[in-house]
C-alpha cells in the first residue's frame, strides 16, 4: 500500500465513528424531546397500564431525566454495547428484534443490487451501443420511466399484476409450508439467509420458493433505482468511444466486443461507483417501503410498524441500524475507489 | 501635480504602524501625516503593501500603532474593479442613492433624486444611465458610477485603490482628470494609490513610494519626481522615457547582502558601505525623505 | 424579477415535452384550487374526511355515484383523489417554506458570519444529510406522533439542510465582493446587506433547487402517509388510497375485479409526479451550464 492510500483510508474509516456519534446525537437529543414516562414505557415488558410509581421507578432506574449530555453519554455506551431498549411492537428486545429482522432486508438488498449492477451495466452498454436506435430509445424512456415513479406505486403494480391479477408470486418471504417445516424443525435456519439455508439444508424446494418471494420486490427496487445507473453507464460509454484510443483501436482491427471487454469496461467504473454511491440513499429508502408493500420481514417494515405504533426505542434502534449501513456502504463505496482510480494511489 | 492651496492643519496621522499577517508584515514602521486638502499618491509595485495601507485608512484592516484623527471625517472608498464594487442586481440610481440612505437617512425621495441627478451629471455621465444595470455599461462609466456613489455624500476623506488600472489607457486619463475636477470643486482630501507613478505626478502633491510594507521615499510629488533620491524610485521613474530629464542607467541586480536595508538585495548602488545602514528614514530636505544610505 | 420569470415560462413552453408537463400541471392545480366545486365537501367541519357512502367491506366499480369507485368500506375514490390534491400542494407549499426559512437563515449566518458558527452549522447539516430522509422523516414522525402538521415539521426537518448549504456557497462566492466590503464601510447594518445585496445575488440557486425538489417532496410527504405516518385514517390522502388499496390486495380478496382501486389512484399520483419530472428536467437544462 502506498503512504498516499493509507492516509485516505485512514482518514475515511475515523469518519465512520465521528460520524456515527454526531447522528446518534441528533437522534438523542429529539427523542429526548419526549416526556419521560413516554420513555420509560420503552423499558417496560409487559402490556398493562403503568402506575405513577412504577414509571417514576423506571425513570429512575433508567436514568430518563437530567443533564442531556451526561445521559447522552451513559446513553451512548449502552448502545455500543447493544443495549438498545425493549421493543413494544416485537415483544422482544430491540437488539433481538433487529437480530431477527436485519438478515432478510440484507438478503433482499444483496438480490436487488446484483441486478442493478449487472443488468443495469449491460443494458447501459446495449444502449450506448446502439445510440439513438430502438433498443436505446426503449431503454432510455423505460428507466426514466419507472425512476419518475413514486417507489410504493412501482410496488403496488407489480403486485396487482402478477400477485393480484395473475396470481403466480406472492408477498411475503416464504410460503406457509415453509413456514410450517421451519416451525417443526424440519428446516433448520443457520442463518437466517434463506437462500442460503436451503442450500445448507439441500432443500431445492424451498430454495425455488425463496426465489419465488423474492423476485417481486427486487424487481421493484430494481425498476425504482436502476436508471441512474444505466445512465450513466450509457453516457460514460459514449464519452469513451469518443476518445482518439478507441479509433486507433479500431483502425488497428480489433473487434467492438474485445474493444468493450479489455478497455471501456474499466474505463467507465469509476462514474459507475460515484453514482452508485450515490443511489444508496435511495436504495435504502425503497427497500424500507418496498418492505412494506410487499409484507417482507425485514428491518425496513419492523421500523415503519414501529413508527406507527409510537415505539421510539424501536425507531431508534431503526434508524441506528440503517445509518451504520450507509455508513458502512459509504465505506465500501471509497474502498472500490481506492482499488480502481489509479491516481488515489500515488497521491 | 497639484498645489497646496490653503494652509494645512494635520487631519489624520499614522505613528509606527504595522500590519502583520499570519508570519509577515504587509506594513511596517508607517509614519504618515495627511494635511487638509492635500493629495496623498502611494506608489509600489503588486505586494508593497499600497491596498493595505489604503484599507488601514479606512478603517478595515486590524494594525498596531496609532493612528490619529483630528476630528470626526467622513471616509469614502473607491475599489479597483467596478465590476465587483457594484451590486449586479442594482439599478445605478440605488447604488448611487445607497450611502445617502444608510450614512445620512435621508428618506425624502425628490431629496434623493436631486443629489443623483447632480452627481451624475458631474461625473460626466448621462442621466439615463440611473436607470440601467451595471452589465449594461461600460467599465469607464462603472468607475464613473462608483465616484458618484462615493462623492454624493460630501465626504471629507476620498481613498482610490487603483482605480484607473483596470481600464483602458485612453479612459484612464478621462478618469483622472475627472477626479481633478472634483477635487477642485470639493472640500477634500485624497489618498490615491497606484502603482503608476506618473499618474501619481499629475494628481498628488506628497508622494509616497512602498516597497515590502515599508516607506522608501516620500515628499512632494515635485521633488520626488524630479529630484528622486532613492534607487527604487528611480527604477519606477525610469520605466517611461520621456526628454525631460536625464536616463538612468539601470542595470537588474540581484545581490546577496547582509544588509539590513529593504531593498539592498535588489539596488543596483548596492555596496559594502550599506551593510552598516540601520534602515530607517533619511531626511534629505524638510519635506522629503529616503530609507536610503546614500543620499 | 418578473422578466426573468416570464421569459423563463415561455422558454419552458417551447420545449414539447415540458408542455405537456405545464398542461397537465395546471389541471391538477385547477382541481386543488376548486375542490370544493368539484368535489363537494362531505363534511363541513373537515372537508378533508373522505365521502363515505356506506360500510360495506368490498370495493364497488366506477359507476354514476362514484366516478371512480371505491375502496373497502366504501370511500369515494374520486374525492380522495381531489381532495387529495390539495392536501398534497398544501403539505408541499408548508415544506418548501419552512425549509426555506430554516435554510436561508442558517445557511446565511453560517456564510456570513464564519467561524465557529460555521462550523457547528456546517457540521450539523452534514449529519442530517448523512442519513437517508426518508428513514430520518420516519423517525422524527415517530417521536412527534400522527398528524399532517408534525409529517410537514418531519419533513422539513429532514429538508432544510441542503438549502442552507447552497445558500451558505453562494454568500461566501459573493461576500469577497467588494460591494459588500463598501456597505460594511459605509456602516450598512447586517439586514440592509442582506436584503440589498446577498439575498439578491444568492437566492437564485436556491430558488433552482427549490423547484427542483417539489416532486420530491411530493414522493416523501406521500411515501410516509402511505406508510401509515401523516394523516388520520378515513383522510383524503393519496398515500392512505394506495394504503388500503395495497391492504385489499394482500389480503387474498382481490382479483381483476378490483383493479381499479390500485390503477386509477396510482395513475392519478404518477401523472402528477411525471408532470413535475418533465418540468424539472427542461429546468435543469436550462441551469445547468449557470450551475456551474
Amino acid at each position: 500500500m502506498y503512504k498516499g492510500m493509507k492516509k485516505f483510508l485512514i482518514r475515511k474509516i475515523l469518519f465512520i465513528p465521528l460520524t456515527f456519534i454526531g447522528i446518534t446525537m441528533i437522534l438523542f437529543f429529539i427523542i429526548n424531546l419526549l416526556p419521560p414516562q413516554t420513555l420509560a414505557l420503552a423499558y417496560t415488558d409487559s402490556d398493562k397500564e403503568l402506575t405513577k410509581e412504577e414509571l417514576d421507578l423506571i425513570i429512575e432506574k433508567y436514568d430518563l431525566k437530567g443533564n442531556i449530555l451526561k445521559r447522552y453519554g451513559k446513553w451512548l455506551l449502552k448502545t455500543l454495547k447493544g443495549d438498545l431498549g425493549y421493543s413494544q411492537v416485537s415483544k422482544m428486545k430491540v437488539i433481538d428484534a433487529i437480530k431477527k429482522y436485519l438478515p432478510a432486508t440484507i438478503e433482499l438488498t444483496i438480490f436487488s443490487i446484483i441486478p442493478i449492477f449487472i443488468i443495469g451495466n449491460l443494458l447501459g452498454l446495449t444502449a450506448a451501443r446502439n445510440k439513438d436506435g430502438l433498443s436505446d430509445k426503449i431503454i432510455s424512456t423505460t428507466s426514466s420511466f419507472f425512476y419518475s415513479m413514486p417507489s410504493f406505486i412501482i410496488g403496488i403494480l407489480l403486485l396487482l399484476i402478477f400477485y393480484g391479477i395473475f396470481g403466480v408470486l406472492k408477498p411475503q418471504r416464504y410460503s406457509i409450508t415453509t413456514e410450517i417445516m421451519i416451525s417443526q424443525g424440519l428446516f433448520k435456519t443457520y442463518t437466517n439467509f434463506m437462500l442460503i439455508d436451503s442450500i445448507l439444508n439441500l432443500n431445492p424446494s424451498v430454495f425455488i420458493d425463496s426465489l419465488k418471494h423474492l423476485i417481486l420486490p427486487s424487481l421493484s427496487i430494481f425498476l425504482g433505482t436502476s436508471a441512474s445507473f444505466i445512465k450513466i453507464t450509457r453516457n460514460s460509454t459514449l464519452e469513451e468511444l469518443n476518445k482518439d484510443y478507441v479509433r486507433t483501436l479500431r483502425a488497428k482491427g480489433l473487434s467492438e466486443n474485445y474493444i468493450f471487454q479489455k478497455h471501456i469496461r474499466k474505463n467507465i467504473l469509476i462514474p459507475q461507483i460515484t453514482v452508485g454511491g450515490l443511489q444508496m440513499i435511495r436504495l435504502l429508502s425503497g427497500v424500507v417501503i418496498t418492505e412494506t408493500i410487499f409484507d417482507w420481514p425485514g428491518i425496513g417494515s419492523f421500523g415503519v410498524r414501529a413508527a406507527r405504533q409510537l415505539d421510539v426505542s424501536s425507531v431508534m434502534g431503526f434508524v441506528i441500524i440503517v445509518s451504520i449501513l450507509f455508513l458502512l456502504g459509504n465505506l465500501i463505496i471509497d474502498l472500490l475507489y481506492v482499488y480502481f482510480d489509479p491516481r488515489i494511489k500515488y497521491e | 501635480m497639484l498645489e497646496c492651496l490653503e494652509k494645512q492643519n494635520e487631519i489624520i496621522t499614522l505613528k509606527n504602524l504595522s500590519v502583520r499577517y499570519k508570519n509577515f508584515y504587509a506594513l511596517k514602521d508607517i509614519n504618515i501625516s495627511i494635511k487638509e486638502r492635500e493629495v496623498i499618491g502611494i506608489c509600489g509595485e503588486s505586494g508593497s503593501g499600497k491596498t493595505t495601507l489604503c484599507k488601514t485608512i479606512a478603517g478595515i484592516e486590524k494594525y498596531n500603532g496609532e493612528i490619529k484623527f483630528l476630528k470626526d471625517l467622513k471616509f469614502e472608498f473607491i475599489f479597483q474593479d467596478p465590476t465587483s464594487s457594484l451590486n449586479p442586481k442594482m439599478l445605478v440610481k440605488d447604488i448611487i442613492s445607497e450611502p445617502l440612505i444608510v450614512r445620512e437617512r435621508i428618506t425624502k425621495r425628490e431629496v434623493i433624486c436631486e443629489k443623483i441627478k447632480k452627481v451624475v451629471a458631474e461625473v460626466g455621465l448621462d442621466s439615463s444611465i440611473i436607470e440601467k444595470y451595471p452589465h449594461q455599461i461600460s467599465g469607464g462609466q462603472k468607475q464613473r458610477v462608483a465616484i458618484a456613489r462615493s462623492i454624493v455624500c460630501e465626504p471629507d476623506i476620498l481613498l482610490c485603490d487603483e482605480i484607473t488600472s483596470s481600464l483602458d489607457i485612453s479612459v484612464q486619463a478621462q478618469i483622472l482628470n475627472l477626479l481633478k475636477d472634483i477635487y477642485e470643486k470639493r472640500n477634500l482630501t485624497m489618498i490615491f494609490v497606484s502603482h503608476d507613478i506618473f499618474a501619481l505626478y499629475y494628481i498628488s502633491t506628497t508622494i509616497i513610494v512602498l516597497y515590502k510594507g515599508m516607506i522608501l521615499e516620500k515628499g512632494k510629488a515635485d521633488e520626488v519626481i524630479k529630484n528622486p533620491k532613492h534607487p527604487y524610485t528611480k527604477i519606477l521613474i525610469s520605466s517611461i522615457l520621456t526628454t525631460e530629464r536625464e536616463c538612468i542607467d539601470i542595470e537588474v541586480r540581484e545581490n546577496k547582502t547582509k544588509s539590513r536595508c529593504i531593498f539592498s538585495d535588489r539596488c543596483f548602488i548596492y555596496d559594502k558601505e550599506c551593510d552598516s545602514f540601520e534602515n530607517e528614514l533619511i531626511n534629505v530636505s524638510d519635506t522629503h525623505y529616503a530609507r536610503c544610505i546614500k543620499v | 424579477m418578473n422578466r426573468p420569470l416570464s421569459e423563463l415560462i415561455k422558454k419552458l413552453w417551447k420545449n414539447k415535452k415540458t408542455k405537456y408537463g405545464l398542461i397537465i400541471l395546471t389541471v391538477y392545480i385547477a382541481l386543488a384550487l376548486f375542490a370544493p366545486l368539484i368535489a363537494k365537501p362531505y363534511r363541513q367541519d373537515n372537508p378533508y374526511i373522505v365521502k363515505q357512502h356506506s360500510f360495506s367491506p368490498i370495493p364497488q366499480k366506477p359507476s354514476l355515484k362514484a366516478p371512480f369507485g371505491t375502496t373497502q368500506n366504501q370511500y369515494d375514490i374520486f374525492y380522495a383523489m381531489v381532495w387529495g390534491t390539495r392536501l398534497i400542494f398544501k403539505i408541499t407549499i408548508k415544506v418548501i417554506l419552512i425549509s426555506l426559512l430554516i435554510g436561508l437563515v442558517l445557511g446565511g449566518v453560517s456564510g456570513y458570519y464564519g467561524g465557529l458558527i460555521d462550523e457547528v452549522i456546517m457540521r450539523f447539516t452534514d449529519i442530517i444529510l448523512s442519513v437517508p430522509s426518508l428513514i430520518l422523516a420516519i423517525f422524527v414522525s415517530a417521536v412527534l406522533g400522527p398528524g399532517i402538521e408534525k409529517v410537514v415539521i418531519a419533513i422539513s426537518f429532514v429538508w432544510w439542510p441542503a438549502y442552507a448549504r447552497i445558500f451558505r456557497s453562494e454568500i461566501l462566492k459573493i461576500k469577497s465582493m467588494d460591494f459588500i466590503k463598501y456597505s460594511q464601510m459605509i456602516g450598512a447594518g447586517i439586514f440592509w446587506i442582506f436584503r440589498k445585496h446577498i439575498i439578491p445575488n444568492a437566492i437564485y440557486n436556491v430558488m433552482i433547487l427549490a423547484s427542483l425538489d417539489i416532486a420530491n417532496i411530493v414522493i416523501i410527504a406521500s411515501s410516509l402517509s402511505f406508510l401509515g405516518l401523516g394523516s388520520p385514517p378515513g383522510y383524503a390522502d393519496w398515500g392512505q388510497i394506495i394504503s388500503l388499496s395495497r391492504n385489499w390486495l394482500i389480503s387474498g380478496l382481490s382479483s381483476i375485479e378490483y383493479s381499479h382501486i390500485v390503477l386509477i389512484p396510482s395513475v392519478f399520483i404518477f401523472l402528477f409526479v411525471f408532470s413535475l419530472n418533465l418540468i424539472t428536467e427542461t429546468l435543469r437544462d436550462i441551469f445547468d451550464p449557470r450551475l456551474g
